[in-house]
């Protein structure tokens, strides 16, 4: 879906009653201190982090007590592309200062197709960096076209851009969400459109506001018969309902409507006709 | 003289929603108005083709959690039920427009529409949809493929056992409902990151479908650019698609369904009839929403209330003319690119199912009418499945494909970012503690616990579901996914604790077997 997306954005509000457990609120924390990454693209990096209580007294024991107002809490970054890291080889690194009530944090790095590593930590005034967790490794993507060619398979670089255009690669970026974005634009479009009053099927308030009037008529012919008699209005079969009531209902427009309703017994003796002749007339 | 291969893509999915717990409950529409405009026209259609004769080929894939709706006994019975008003409703309504001649024709169509959709639904198919898709699979036109157990979005799971999972219990599923195993996939969101390949390969599946730049961003280089696949170091065949298809038919500007003899969506009955006579057709909370009947076309840039009665015959005239049109574009493209790469290209064609006939409420006939003429107008594109294709091509260049997803901008920031970046902390951990559950009970033997450990399981691939983040970027129903990310992760935390002090609520434990009662066969040791 899409997709995915389904069902209507004009949809109204979602079915909140019952759903006997509620969702109830999730866990702040889970009492780890940890920092996880997520690529988001060639150049964004995701990280989200959690520090202990326990964490905390260990660092303000070990520290004083003062230790997380005094130091920066950051996060250093650290390229660690074709490296077995170690904590201190890496291609290079850099620190992002993060505000002490966060608990994540986009990490813009800019380099598609690098790998990158993170430790959470405390940036001392001395220069000192505390680590309290070091994060799991993540590759952004390659966001462009190689340029490593297969010996064997290789073709001359002008065919190459040729073939890209036309596989379109002017055009990356469409997406699934797309038909649901699109559809969402022409009722925007459609909606910021000044209006007529409506006609034919039913009315359609005017978006525009201001003093409004909208009337249209639409006709309901009723009765009842023996109920398992065989009912015809127009020549058409109509079900009765089991106490032999029935109910139609008919668009109404401007002129005449004749409505022959005839019923016949269930043993086909007896029958009855009434006809409804109504006339409408709009000014 | 043929000149290339068209491989059509319909991934027909949608999240697990089934609320046993109510009477009447607004999220199942999806399942319902899906069943009623998608999968039966496709139905209909791939059965009309096989009873005239004509040769198709169609790839589907069919997500774990829809074949769990579609063939679960209580959504039959509301769907039943909500068809059944449906009937009801267009009834009335063809007798109430029988007057005006410009709506008649309309009226009776979703009359004679409803009335099929239910004796497809009840009668040909016994209430079981994938009955069709398993007799189409079987005859041999239909390829059906597989996803993620519940569309989870791999790249962003982090542990290779929850990703293994998810393919895992996939692949399980399929083969018991189909008789065989997949051969394909389709990767949820078409999200792929480095490596996993490795993990189809171990299912032994043998192909996956990705977006356009995942395989022109392949290093090395692939030679043929999107139009043929490439061997992932595994042996995986990745197949990408092509944007020029995609763009005729999503297109904001110029696709077809934007055509203003199209039906209007937004224009519905729901809205625009009296309430005491609509309201026996609304849900229990009596708001106005789209019910399904609309009576008008697109029209043009004007207002909802300057819409103009829809027309059925010229609809189909239009359906016609884009399918001529999108058949002479792939004969063109395909004999430029046949000269070009000195091969036949393969064009891989590939959309949501629910595009045709939910949103494009023409598509079916779109598809029916490109299929005929694919079939008897010419003899340059020649219709194939990805299964095919590689046994007739089984030499393929090598190369790793490049991290991409389907999303927006073509990454995995649709999934991350400010509204939904929230449910990853629990997602892992809920991971890591269920990869805990299954070592440390990986000989258990008492029943109970058993079925806690397989619950668990189930809760957490319940929360994975991509949809739930997806809602939340769109910005719709997002109470609904937040409360459904919520609820599972909760009721796995609990199952958790339960589990690790040995204090199972059974009474609780069967009312969430009974609400969430997907993969009824699953194993928790999955996770091992």
């Amino acid at each position: 879906m899409t997709t995915s997306g389904s069902s209507s954005p004009k949809g109204g509000p979602s079915n909140e009653q019952g759903y006997i457990d509620r969702g109830g609120p999730l866990p702040d924390g889970y009492g780890d201190t940890l920092i996880v990454l997520l690529p988001r693209d060639p150049q964004w990096i995701f990280a989200y982090w959690e520090i202990s209580e326990k964490t905390r007294n260990e660092i303000t024991q070990k520290y004083g007590a003062n230790i997380f107002q005094k130091a920066k809490p950051a996060i250093r970054v650290y390229d660690v592309t074709n490296v077995n890291f170690n904590g201190q080889n890496a291609n290079r690194s850099f620190d992002i200062f993060i505000t002490p009530e966060s608990k994540n944090w986009y990490i813009y790095v800019g380099m598609p197709k690098r790998s990158y590593c993170a430790d959470l930590g405390l940036l001392v005034d001395d220069g000192v960096f505390i680590t309290l967790a070091r994060s799991n490794v993540v590759a952004t993507p390659a966001g462009s076209v190689s340029d490593i060619y297969d010996e064997q398979w290789m073709l001359v670089k002008e065919d190459f851009e040729k073939l890209m255009k036309l596989s379109g690669i002017d055009k990356i970026g469409a997406s699934s969400a797309e038909a649901l974005k699109i559809l969402t634009q022409r009722l925007e479009s459609v909606l910021a459109v000044s209006s007529k009053s409506g006609s034919g099927v039913g009315p359609v308030r005017p978006e525009k506001r201001g003093f409004w009037l909208i009337a249209d008529a639409e006709l309901i012919v009723y009765g009842a018969t023996e109920p398992d008699a065989l009912l015809t209005v127009q020549g058409k079969p109509v079900k009765l309902r089991p106490d032999g009531t029935f109910s139609l209902r008919f668009a109404f427009p401007d002129g005449e409507l004749n409505i022959p309703i005839k019923a016949i017994s269930a043993d086909t003796i007896d029958s009855r006709q009434i006809t409804i002749n109504a006339k409408r007339k709009t000014k | 003289m043929q000149k290339g291969y068209l491989c059509l893509v319909l991934h027909a999915h949608l999240p697990f929603v089934r609320h046993p717990e109510h009477e009447d409950f607004l999220e199942e529409d999806w399942l319902y108005e899906a069943i009623s405009e998608t999968y039966i026209p496709l139905i209909n259609m791939m059965d009309n083709l096989i009873q005239d004769g004509i040769d198709f080929r169609i790839t589907m894939s069919l997500t774990p959690p829809l074949c769990a709706m579609l063939s679960d006994p209580l959504l039959q019975d509301r769907y039943l039920r909500h068809i059944w008003k449906l009937i009801d409703l267009a009834e009335k309504e063809n007798t109430r427009l029988q007057f005006q001649p410009a709506f008649a024709p309309t009226a009776q169509m979703y009359e004679n529409h409803f009335k099929m959709a239910r004796y497809i639904f009840e009668e040909k198919y016994d209430r079981n949809l994938l009955n069709a898709f398993k007799k189409f699979q079987d005859l041999g036109k239909l390829e059906i493929i597989t996803c993620g157990a519940t569309h989870g979005y791999l790249p962003l799971m982090l542990s290779q056992q929850a990703k293994r999972a998810q393919i895992r219990t996939a692949v399980q599923d399929y083969t018991a409902r189909f008789g065989q195993a997949p051969r394909g996939i389709w990767l949820p969101e078409c999200a792929y990151e480095i490596g996993d390949d490795q993990l189809l390969r171990d299912e032994k599946i043998r192909y996956f479908f990705m977006e356009t730049h995942g395989l022109l961003f392949a290093e090395p280089r692939p030679k043929y650019g999107v139009y043929a696949p490439v061997f992932c170091p595994s042996g995986v065949a990745a197949f990408s698609r092509d944007i020029e298809s995609s763009r005729q038919v999503w297109s904001a500007t110029d696709g077809y369904p934007g055509d203003f003899r199209y039906r209007e969506f937004y224009r519905d009955i729901g809205y625009d009839l009296d309430y005491d006579y609509i309201r026996p057709y609304l849900h229990n909370d009596g708001v106005r929403r789209n019910i399904g009947v609309k009576y008008y076309k697109i029209t043009g840039k004007t207002t909802l209330g300057g819409k103009q009665p829809y027309n059925p015959a010229d609809a189909k005239e239009a359906a016609a003319s884009h399918a001529g049109n999108f058949m002479f574009n792939r004969q063109k493209q395909m004999e430029h690119l046949h000269g070009f790469l000195g091969k036949d290209p393969i064009i891989v064609a590939q959309y949501d199912a629910e595009l045709f006939g939910h949103w494009w409420f023409e598509g079916p006939d779109f598809l029916n009418f490109l299929i005929r003429k694919i079939a008897c107008d010419q003899d340059e594109i020649k219709m194939i499945t990805a299964s095919e294709y590689l046994k007739e091509n089984p030499k393929n260049q090598v190369s790793v494909p490049a991290a991409s997803s389907w999303g927006d901008k073509g990454y995995h920031e649709c999934w991350l970012q400010g509204t939904n970046d929230w449910i990853y902390r629990h997602l892992h951990k809920a991971q890591s503690r269920m990869i805990e559950l299954a070592q440390d009970n990986r000989n258990e033997s008492n029943g109970l616990r058993i079925r806690a450990l397989n619950q668990a399981a189930r809760e957490l691939l319940l929360a994975q579901s991509s949809d739930w983040a997806f809602i939340m970027a769109m910005g719709t129903m997002v109470a609904y996914a937040e409360k459904r990310t919520k609820d599972h992760i909760n009721r796995f935390l609990k199952l958790y604790d339960d589990l690790k002090n040995n204090t199972i609520d059974e009474s609780w434990l069967r009312e969430i077997e009974y609400r969430d009662n997907i993969f009824p066969y699953i194993d928790y040791k999955v996770y091992l």
